[in-house]
């Protein structure tokens, strides 16, 4: 139920029916994990925080660098040298007092990653290293957690938004206690507003997942080496916020693309999609 | 990239004879969104190869799905295909 003071903060997107009132009261009960708090992270935090959502753990062992602030618009002078944990934590609650902030101020690994999303509704992957990705989302499908994934580099950015493996097989799958703890948000796929028996995702057309995608190729292309401009990158976060926020909001009946990956450019003002199927020999998801 | 060249208004998808009399399939293909033509058979890994001279870190769609690089040259191409042949980004 929301409060009159909820409807005045919120009364934009609760116009929108893809949000309204249900899925604010869902926002409020979610729990996004954020893991890579820079030109991704920060961003993406802010919207999701400015949108109502409930809980969200900040994951970065980073401090800020004075080369951050070209593109990480959480930060700025004042912060630097603070662990990103920190000074993002301190930055949200100016957004919103009342959020939930977990702050885990270390980087993940294999070793940490499945504790780290134990409790997430969904994962935000705004890391930069294929590295990194590949154990994040190995962790996201053992731990069947729906996984954004934004990256961006020079002018290129892409995204893809992963299901967690019960829903790329059958929605009668998730069952009722599945994922469920002891805390006080909402980490239940199956325990939302929106009956699951409505799932309108098409499970004829499984997708992969990032594995499937980068397995056998060497990728180069970060921003330490490649270099990009702060605005590509952020166009990446709001892509990979509003997906996530919309998935939050309306959870299985989020009118979202599940398994389409999205190639945009920035000098050529495109942006295409492509559906990733699995891969027959990928070691995470077949 | 021999196999593989722009389209041009005399040059059409079909048989024609090359020099050493020797039929020949031409087909063409969707390169990037640009129409090109091409000798049949030819696989997705050639048109890569010939395409972008690095392809470590390339993606290739297929018909806009994407296809594992150990697909690649096992999928040969058809008149009407589409290729998509991207680099990987992974920053953030």
């Amino acid at each position: 139920m929301l409060t009159k003071q909820d409807i005045r903060r919120y009364s934009r997107q609760l116009l929108l029916e893809e949000i309204d009132e249900e899925g604010q009261t869902n926002l409020h009960r979610a729990h996004a994990v954020v893991i890579g708090l820079g030109g991704l992270g920060t961003l993406a935090s802010r919207f999701l925080v400015g949108a109502g959502l409930g809980n969200i753990t900040l994951i970065d062992g980073d401090v800020v660098d004075v080369s951050n602030l070209q593109r990480q618009v959480s930060y700025n002078e004042t912060h630097l040298g603070d662990l990103k944990t920190k000074a993002l934590s301190r930055e949200l609650h100016k957004v919103d007092p009342n959020i939930n902030i977990k702050a885990k101020s270390v980087f993940a690994d294999k070793r940490n990653l499945q504790q780290l999303i134990d409790n997430a509704t969904c994962v935000l992957d705004c890391t930069d290293s294929v590295t990194i990705r590949k154990d994040i989302n190995a962790a996201c499908v053992a731990a069947k957690k729906p996984l954004f994934i934004a990256a961006a580099s020079g002018f290129s950015w892409q995204a893809i938004n992963l299901p967690c493996h019960s829903f790329l097989t059958s929605a009668h799958q998730l069952t009722p206690g599945s994922g469920c703890t002891s805390e006080t948000h909402d980490t239940n796929l199956a325990n939302y507003t929106s009956p699951i028996n409505k799932v309108s995702r098409n499970v004829d057309n499984p997708c992969g997942c990032y594995n499937c995608l980068v397995a056998q190729l060497n990728l180069t292309q970060d921003c330490q080496s490649q270099g990009v401009l702060g605005p590509v990158v952020g166009i990446a976060a709001c892509h990979q916020a509003t997906q996530a926020l919309l998935f939050l909001a309306k959870r299985h009946l989020a009118k979202i693309q599940w398994g389409r990956y999205i190639v945009g450019n920035a000098v050529n003002a495109t942006i295409q999609s492509f559906h990733l199927p699995p891969s027959p020999d990928c070691k995470v998801c077949q | 990239m021999n196999s593989i060249r722009h389209q041009s208004n005399n040059v059409h998808t079909g048989v024609v004879k090359n020099a050493a009399s020797a039929e020949t399939i031409i087909i063409t293909i969707v390169l990037n969104n640009q129409s090109q033509t091409c000798e049949s058979p030819i696989s997705v890994g050639e048109i890569v190869h010939g395409y972008a001279s690095n392809v470590e870190g390339t993606a290739v769609a297929y018909n806009r799905a994407i296809l594992s690089k150990s697909q690649w040259s096992l999928t040969h191409l058809n008149d009407g295909d589409s290729v998509d042949i991207f680099t990987l980004v992974a920053g953030g």
